[in-house]
Order: structure tokens, then sequence, then C-alpha cells
């Protein structure tokens, strides 16, 4: 099939680029519609459960500003197609409980959000790799089975459960940090710590199974052939070719980590998206809630197509692999 | 009075704590300085870890005996340290897969450097030119252009090239090529084994080449040690080791080996050997493709349609083989696929008994499928790992409801019988047969139905030559006796030549020649098939030797 | 992405295996965790409920081998009845999320083309919202019961098991021995029972140990939010929950029922890896 090598090579990616792109607007919009109906599955009238009276007495005239404000007013396809084009703006609405816009609130509430995943994601990476070079490097059998267990653990433990650890050692019984709605750097340590887990086990396992593949790998008795020394082997072999696969998965591991921001934040008392969604769903602030959700799974879809743009271009075989199989 | 060789091998034996037998029990090997030691044995004789221990690359846990000495120094009493320091320097390994064997994430040129700069042979720069000069004597013409290249640019001769000269960057004096062209399709097999001698003798150097073909052995080599079952049963030069073979094992080498596997094999039930042949041309066509092309539509994977038949013409008669040949790629499998109904003709007509396949439905498709039937490459993947032998054997019978359950054990235990498969093997799981034992069973499943035309890709390239033999003559026994029609796919020139009667030569999807078998191979018409003919390992020199009679009978 | 989808990943190549002693005292975890769903009451010193305001909030001792929380109820009493509604929720939403991803899974890997196009994408969707997020918003439009957080929790995972037991679809169809069957004129019905649900049955059934442990995570945090089953019925992330705020003078409260929710979700874990090695899954 040698003149299927002929083809050329940056259409074949752009055609790649093309249906990725394709696909996740399609999620989006399956988001953006989830995100509608949350109102809609809501068991009995929305705007009776959002003024929450209890069938006592509701000002009508309030009522009236509710459901136009929600669009109840309108036919479901009309209310629908209003949603949408006022998502794409970036309009979902103002918060019952505060009245401000919702974009606002979010837009106040993801930086806090985003530094903790950052941190968490930068610090579950450092802790991830560490677990599974060492594994690979360590003769022990003792250390080599602690070392295969860890990742384990680390995915197996209930973020609250972290989170009250270090707080009662870290926070009561040494006072090194703040125990609650600390700022800054030192307030960050803890939760992004607590978050970092997770990640800190898929980085270790994906890894750590990658290097131990990779171990059988021919080229890898090629570098040991050359004399390379162990380390050699490890960092400028093994690592290299394990690292591209474990950067995609950790990228899409983000999602987990917004779920598990929900958690953390609300016990460390932080500002952030997870405590908004909490709020609001104990408030019933629909749009709110619709609005979070949305931005939370544009958000996954467009991490989760960055990270697979990114290693179609990081990867020299993935075109050339795309023509072949 | 010969000088001390530069390696020479006491005893070695290598065993894993907890495996059932060692892999090595006793190896004795002399390398003379500046001679190539060809490294010769069946599958699983231990030729590779034996390469694997020479090199000091044998994984942690494994225990080694006997005494190995190179230039003098006892390596067996060398730790690690001093071992590393000896591998890329004094000792170099070519091994197996060039498809694996580089690293794909490193440009080539940072690969062939990588010994020097290990061993303090050079710095950056100079090492980065010096990788140039390997490149273009490894025989890369243009090594500039593919020092920075990625593996996966490179075509399979040119990756096996640049692993010569990654091995051979340190100037080391005892090269190890573990099957070094076994992976590279036979046109470029000769060229790289041409540079890789260019490179070796003349130089001083010291080649080991394991290879289990004793025809490129003679062509390459100047001594032969023959192993077995983890021992060395048989050694000297090369030459007399082939003409007069002492050992078994030795003699079913040299028959196995290409170019003494020249003749068509005879069915050994067949009364009469000579003649009866048949009169292809009294039976009709039980398979025939019309000017037939497929084209693969892009997929999610592959973007660009593939084209991987184009306007073939082909049949099979009743009782006759046809053997298609071709590099990998060249459309083989598809033809296969076409002839079974597993892959639509996107253009042209495939007939079977001169219905088309394509407009079989229903009940005229499953006579169709209980007619022609498949025996495929790799046998154990073909078996559902979940069944039994004898299930699986059955599972034609079942599925098209020929016989019932008493018929079926009775079919089944004819069919094994037919293929030399013990009653015993019937209820086990395909992880508990042998690779031979897998071959008959899908043999068994194929014949079961008592079909009149059989598809065979590649049927024996997973076994090794023993096997191989054995499953051929099986294949052309079972031919006699049932008058079938083979479609026999193969790369393997050798096989070909000792099953087909006519053959059909394949290259990017388009038929290059068709004719009788001992026409086409013997006198190629075509230069594609010259080619192909000439590379045969074996073919240049093509030594006059005794040919041995390898016993066939049950394994 | 989910945490279930990285925890069945193998990536090639023979693994090293969980210890064999991990994987007896995992075994021995869960066994001792069903001996508490069974029959708490035998297992249990005291009643859980039994309040007695002299020994509130004593720590860990012979009397209370877990301490006692603010109303003098024995935490030791109270984890091993709140095993019973922890696990059955957990076991629960991995049985419904193993079926309906099961279903969808085996339809779009064996109807492919729109079919298999139309539920991926649903699935995409799915997948798009963190699994806790869409659990959260289901418990909102169910309202909260046990059942209605096993459901929440289960509908949260439909979409991993899917989309890995469809992958599992297509690579067991594409192997040779299902083009072999289907040249022995094995019918598209045989095809599906006899030879690819055999095959894919083993990596589910991993997959449902693993996603039991990932469920319980998620069942235990949102009953720690107070999303969960309301008082007085209390599962271990409750329990964890009401110990938050006696944090600082208080430690074991919020640790032991953690500890529980903990060592469960490893035991489950380790053995759903044991069973990949086992069946030889890839």
């Amino acid at each position: 099939m040698s003149w299927a090598r002929s083809g050329d090579r940056s259409g074949i990616r752009s055609t790649m680029v093309r249906r990725r792109l394709l696909s996740a607007v399609t999620v989006l919009i399956g988001v953006v519609t989830v995100a509608f109906a949350v109102v809609h599955l809501i068991p009995g009238d929305p705007v009776q459960t959002m003024l929450g009276t209890g069938g006592a007495f509701v000002d009508p005239a309030q009522e009236a500003a509710l459901r136009h404000e929600l669009r109840l007013d309108r036919s479901l396809p009309d209310q629908y197609f209003a949603f949408l084009a006022s998502a794409a703006r970036g309009d979902f609405g103002t918060s019952f409980q505060t009245g401000e816009p919702v974009t606002r609130l979010i837009a106040e509430a993801a930086p806090a959000s985003l530094s903790l995943a950052g941190a968490a994601l930068l610090l579950g990476a450092l802790i991830g790799t560490a677990i599974a070079v060492l594994s690979r490097l360590t003769d022990s059998r003792v250390l080599g089975s602690v070392l295969a267990v860890l990742p384990v653990l680390a995915m197996s433990l209930p973020a609250y459960w972290v989170a009250a650890v270090l707080l009662q050692f870290f926070s009561f019984r040494l006072g090194l940090v703040p125990a609650l709605g600390g700022t800054g750097i030192r307030g960050l340590i803890l939760p992004a710590l607590t978050m970092s887990l997770p990640t800190a086990g898929v980085v270790a396992q994906v890894l750590a199974s990658g290097l131990r593949a990779a171990e059988h790998e021919s080229y890898v008795l090629m570098a040991r052939a050359k004399g390379a020394t162990r380390a050699r082997v490890v960092w400028r072999h093994m690592l290299r070719n394990t690292a591209l696969p474990a950067i995609t998965l950790t990228g899409t591991t983000v999602g987990s980590l917004l779920g598990a921001a929900v958690v953390t934040e609300t016990i460390f008392g932080r500002p952030g998206l997870g405590r908004l969604i909490i709020t609001s769903l104990n408030a019933h602030d629909y749009p709110v809630i619709q609005g979070v959700a949305a931005v939370l799974g544009a958000t996954m879809i467009l991490i989760s197509l960055l990270v697979d743009l990114l290693f179609t271009y990081l990867d020299p075989r993935v075109v050339s692999t795309a023509v072949w199989r | 009075m010969s000088p001390e060789p530069l390696l020479r091998i006491r005893g070695l034996t290598v065993s894993y704590p907890g495996a059932e037998r060692a892999i090595l029990t006793g190896v004795d090997l002399d390398a003379p300085a500046g001679a190539t030691v060809a490294v010769l044995g069946p599958s699983g004789a231990g030729k590779s870890t034996l390469v694997v221990a020479i090199a000091g690359l044998l994984p942690a846990g494994a225990r080694v005996g006997g005494e190995m000495w190179f230039d003098g120094v006892a390596l067996h009493r060398l730790d690690e340290g001093a071992r590393r320091r000896l591998r890329g320097r004094h000792i170099a390994t070519i091994p197996q897969d060039p498809a694996v064997a580089l690293n794909p994430v490193l440009p080539i040129g940072v690969q062939v450097a990588e010994a020097l700069l290990i061993h303090g042979m050079a710095g950056r720069q100079q090492a980065a030119r010096r990788a140039l000069e390997l490149l273009r004597s490894a025989g890369l013409p243009d090594p500039e252009t593919v020092a920075a290249r990625y593996p996966h640019n490179l075509s399979g001769g040119m990756r096996q090239r640049a692993l010569v000269a990654c091995a051979l960057a340190a100037e080391p004096r005892l090269v190890l090529a573990d099957e070094p062209t076994s992976a590279v399709d036979a046109v470029s097999q000769a060229g790289v084994l041409d540079d890789l001698a260019s490179v070796t003798t003349g130089t001083g150097r010291t080649l080991i080449l394991v290879t289990h073909d004793i025809g490129l052995a003679i062509e390459r080599a100047d001594w032969g040690v023959v192993l077995d079952q983890g021992r060395t049963v048989e050694s000297g030069p090369i030459r007399r080791l082939a003409a007069a073979a002492q050992h078994p094992v030795t003699r079913a080498l040299v028959a196995a080996a290409p170019h003494s596997r020249t003749a068509r094999l005879r069915p050994r039930t067949d009364p009469a050997p000579s003649g009866t042949a048949r009169e292809p041309a009294e039976t009709g066509q039980l398979l025939r493709l019309e000017r037939v092309s497929v084209v693969y539509r892009p997929t999610g994977r592959r973007f660009e349609p593939v084209r991987a038949v184009v306007e073939v013409d082909a049949h099979v008669r009743r009782g006759e083989t046809l053997g298609v040949v071709g590099e990998s790629g060249a459309g083989k499998s598809t033809l296969a696929a076409l002839a079974l109904r597993l892959v639509p003709p996107t253009a042209g007509r495939v007939l079977f008994d001169d219905a088309d396949l394509a407009g079989l439905r229903g009940s005229a498709l499953r006579a169709f499928r209980r007619r022609a039937q498949l025996v495929f490459q790799d046998a154990y993947a073909a078996l559902n790992p979940q069944m039994t032998a004898g299930t699986a054997i059955a599972e034609p019978l079942r599925a098209l409801r020929l016989a019932n359950r008493a018929e079926r054990a009775i079919r089944v235990r004819e069919a094994a019988d037919l293929v030399g498969l013990p009653a015993s093997t019937l209820d086990r799981r395909p992880r508990e047969l042998s690779g031979g034992e897998c071959q008959r069973v899908v043999l068994a499943r194929a014949l079961v139905l008592r079909p009149d035309l059989l598809i065979c890709d590649e049927p024996a390239s997973a076994l090794d030559a023993a096997m191989q033999a054995q499953v051929l003559q099986l294949l052309v026994d079972v031919q006699a006796e049932l008058d079938l029609g083979y479609l026999f796919i193969s790369h393997d020139l050798a096989a070909v030549r000792q099953v087909a009667d006519r053959v059909l030569v394949l290259r990017h999807g388009r038929v290059v020649e068709q004719g009788v078998a001992a026409d086409v191979l013997e006198r190629p018409a075509h230069a594609y098939t010259r080619a192909l003919v000439e590379a045969t390992p074996g073919h240049r020199t093509a030594p006059k030797l005794p040919v041995h009679h390898v016993p066939t009978g049950g394994m | 992405m989910t945490l279930l989808a990285v925890l069945q990943r193998r990536v090639g190549g023979p693994g090293r295996r969980m210890p064999p002693v991990t994987v007896i005292a995992a075994t021995l975890i869960l066994l001792a965790g069903l001996a508490c769903v069974v029959v708490p009451g035998h297992l249990a010193p005291h009643p859980p409920d039994a309040v007695a305001p002299e020994a509130a909030l004593l720590p860990p001792g012979w009397g209370h081998p877990l301490g006692t929380d603010e109303l003098g109820r024995d935490l030791l009493s109270r984890v091993i009845h709140g095993s019973r509604l922890s696990l059955l929720v957990g076991a629960a939403a991995t049985l419904l999320a193993l079926l309906g991803g099961a279903a969808i899974g085996l339809v779009a890997g064996l109807f492919g083309g729109l079919v298999d196009a139309v539920l991926m994408r649903v699935v995409d969707v799915m997948l798009a919202f963190p699994a806790l997020l869409l659990a959260l918003g289901a418990i909102s439009v169910l309202g909260s019961s046990p059942t209605r957080l096993a459901i929440a929790v289960g509908v949260s995972n439909v979409a991993t098991f899917a989309r890995l037991i469809r992958g599992d679809v297509l690579r067991v169809r594409g192997l040779a021995y299902v083009t072999a069957a289907t040249v022995s004129g094995v019918r598209p019905a045989g095809l599906l029972l006899r030879y690819v649900v055999p095959n894919v049955c083993g990596p589910a059934l991993a997959l449902a140990v693993l996603g039991f442990g990932v469920a319980m995570l998620e069942s235990s945090s949102l009953s720690f939010l107070g999303f969960g089953p309301q008082p007085p019925v209390a599962d271990w992330g409750m329990l964890a929950a009401a110990g938050r705020d006696n944090l600082a003078d208080a430690w074991w409260l919020s640790t032991f029922p953690g500890v529980a929710v903990a060592v469960t979700v490893l035991a489950a874990t380790i053995i759903g890896k044991a069973v990949q090695d086992r069946r030889g899954v890839q």
C-alpha cells in the first residue's frame, strides 16, 4: 500500500480536526439541552417550587413575572430556542436568590475553582509521576508492592475524608494553615492536596502501567544494548513514550476534578463553582443551576477537544497510524 | 593451533525460578575473531535467549550458569555495571523487529549517536556528525534527511539499516544479530544482509547471526552452531554442517530450508504418486473472480479510500490449488475475504459454481457457507477462547443445523482424525493447545462441513519450520482425499511451490503475473516476480544439498 | 472520562499483578462488610440509637472502640448499622449502571451505524457532566431516599459503562474468531450469544466490581453533602458529615466512617483489578 503514503498529511489532519469539532458542537448542543431540561424535569410546577411557599398565598404578579422570566408562558419549542439563543450569548438570566445576572455569579466563582483545579492537577501530576517512576526504578519487592497499591489507594479515598484528616492534622493540631476560608496560596494548599489525590492515582497508574509495558518493548532492549544506564532508559526512552497518553488521560479527568470540587469547596468553605451549585440546588435557584451546568459541560467538552487536538499535533505517529489502520 | 576465539561459551545454562524447564541447558559456542557464526535451530530452541545472555540483558531473576569468555574476560564473573560498559561499546545487539526496536518518539540521528554519548566517546556535535557517516555506511544514501526523521517515516528496510547503524556506532568487536531480516519483506531482505555483511566482514568484526534458515546461514556465515531445546547439538564449518548433517534437528533444518523445498508435495495417501495426474480442464471452475475491484471507503481512522484489489481475474478449479503470492499489503487477504463473501466487490463479480455471491441470501447463502471454508493465518486468534476444541469443530454443523447432537459428535471425530488431532485434545480450550494443534482444530472446523473450496490465508506462517512442513503436507493429503479446491495465500514462495498448481502474483492489488506454478516461479516473466524469487534466501548460491526427508507423521 | 474509565484501563503488557496478600485482605474486608449488611445486630456492641448523655464524645477506648458522638451513641455500632445502607446503595447503583450500560453498549456496538452514532452522542453528553454533578441533578429531580440515591448514582454512571462495554463489543467483533464464526455460517443471534457476550462478560464483570467502589464514593459524597437519605437512617457519608462540626475536638467522628468507605472502595478496586488479571482483560 505504499501509494497510500502519498496522502496529504495536512489534509488528513484538517479532516480529523473538522470531524472532532463537529462532534464537539453536537455534544455542546446536547449539554445545553440537558441544562434546559432541568427545569422541566423537576416534578411539579417550577414556579410554585421556586416561590416555595407550600400552597400559601403567592403574589400573582410575582408569579407571572417569574413565569415570564423563565419563559414558561411560551410554547415549549419557543422556550427551547429562546434558551439556546440566550445561552449562545452567555445569558442565563438572573439568580432568584440575589437578583444578580447568572453570568456574573459564574464569572466571580470560576477563578477560585479554576485555580484550585489547576493547582490540584499540577500537584497530582507531580505526585503521580514520582510514584510511577519510583516503582519502575526500585528493586525492592516490598516497596514495589506498596507502590502498586498506592495509586489505587489514592483513588479510593473519599474527598471529604481526606479533607477532614488534613484539616485535623495541619490546622487543628499543627496550626500551620487556616482551617476555613483561607485565601491566597496558604488557603489553597489543603484543598488542592485533597483534590490532587485522585489525579495522582490516575497519573501514577497510567504512567506505571505504560512504563511496565514499555519495559518489554524492543526499543528499551535496544537502549540497554547500547549500554544505557537504568535511569537513562527510564527517563529518556520509556517516560517519553508513556507521557503522551498519560497527559491525555489526565486532561480528561478534569471532569472528575470539577465534581470533587463540589465536596472540597463545601468542606473548606471556599467560594467557587462547586459551592455555587450546591447553594443554588438547595435554594432551587434554577437559572444558576442551568448556567453552571451549561458552563461546566462546555468546559469539559472544550478540554477534551483541546487534549485531542494537542495529541494530534504532539505525537508524530497519530497521523500515520490514522492512514495505516 | 587455532587462536583463542573472541567469544567462548561453555555449558551455558539459563533458567527462571518457577519455570517448568530451563531455557538453555548447555550451550557451547566458539566465535573466532573476524568470523561470522550462525546460530541455528527451530523456534523455542533458545536462540534469542542465547543472544540476550551474551549481551547481559537477561531479566532480573534469571539464573545463569556456565562460562562465557569475551576476549579473555570472564563475562560470567562481571557485575551489572561492568557488563553495561561492555554493551554497545564492545558487544552490540541488533534486535529482531526493526518496526519496534527504534524508539518511536526520538529522531533516528539521536538514536544512532546515543551509544557514542553513553560511552563518552564523543561530544554532542561530534556524535551527530558521526551518526551521519554511520547511516551512510549502513546503506542509507541520504543520511541528513534520515537522521532528522522519526522511525515511522521509514520503510522496514531503512529502519533495519538504521538499527545496524545504531549498533555499530561505537565500533564494537562483537555484533549479535537476532533474525535481523525476519520482519523485512523478501525484496529488501537480501539488501539489508548485504549491507550488514559489508560493515562486519573485512573489518575484523565478529558477527553472531541468529536464524532458522540454514540457506541464509550458508550464504552468510563461516561457522554454524545448531541449538535444540537449549543445548548445542552440532557445530562446525557451516557448509560441512549443512552437507553432512549428523543430528536429526540439523537435517530437519536443511530439509525445511526454502531452497530445498522446490518440488510440489505429493499426497501420502495417493496410491500411485505418478501417472494419475488430474486433468484440471475436465472439472468446472469452482470459484471465479471477474475483473474484481475493492475500494475500502474512508473510515473513522483512515481518511483516504484504499484500493485493495484492482481488476483481478482469477479462478480455482476443484482439486487444484491456486497460490496467491505478494508482499504484505498487496491485497492477498482482501482476495480471501472476497472469495468468502466477507467483503463485497466494489466492481466486478465473484462467482461460486457460476452463481454470483452478491445475490446469495438465506438458504443459498448458507449452502455457500457450507461449501467454502477458511483456514486462518493465526489459528489461535481464530478460536473463541471460551469454546473447547470439540465445540469449535462442531460449531459449523450446529450453526447450519446439519446434524443432530449424536451425528455431530461422530463427524467431529471424523474431522479430527482426518487432520490427526488426538481425541484427548477435543475438550481443551485454545490456550491449552499448542500452535500446531490450534491450526489442526481450525482445519478440522473447516473440513467438518465437507466443503469444496478451502481458502488458506497464510495457514502455516505462524508456525516453525517443522510444524509448517507438517501442516502443508496435511493440506496436500486432505486435498487429494476430498478433491478440494484451494486458494492458497502466502508470502512464502517456498510454501507456495510445495502446494500450488498455479500461481497468481499480486502487487498493489493488481495481478502482475499468473500461470502454472513451476513456470512462474522458475522462469518469472515479470521483473517483480523475479525480484521476489531472487530474494528468497539461499536462492543465489543454491548449493547442492542432500535432500533429507522429514518425518511428517503425527505430532 | 470518569474515574471508572481510568480505573479499568490497562495499558498493554504483562501487568504487575495486585500483590496476593492485598487480594486476600480485600476479600476478607468485603466479606466482613457483607456480614455487617446481613446481621448488623449480632456484630454491633450497642444498639445504634442508644443515647447516653453521660458518655458523650468519648474518644476511642475499651468500651467504645471507635468512640461516641455528642449524644453518647457508640460510633462502631452506628458504622456497622450504616453499612447496610451504604453497601446496598452502592451495589444497587452498580447493578443499574451495569444493566443500563450493557444494554446501550451492546446495541450500539452490534448495530453500529446511525444507532451507534446517536447513542454515543447521548453518552457523550452525559459524560460531559461530572458524574457527581449528574447525580446531584438527578437527586434534585427525584427527591431523596435510599432507592432514589441508588438510582441517581446508577444513572450518573450508565454512560461510562455504556462507552466501555461498547468498546469491548467492537473489539471482540473485530477478532478473527468472529470472522471464523461468520464463515462457519453462524447467524447474527448466535454470534451475539455464543461469541460476543461470553467474551465481553469477563471485562464487564471486572468493570462492575471497580464500578462498585466508584458508586460507593459517589453515594457517600452525596450523603455527606446532605443529598442522601434523611435522618434517622444514617449511612457512612452522613455519619462523616455529622462529625464535621466536631472536627477540632472529636476527630474520630468523621474519620472512622470515612475510613469505612475508603477501605471498602479500596477492597473493591483491588478485587476488580485482580479479576482483570485473572481473566486476562486488556
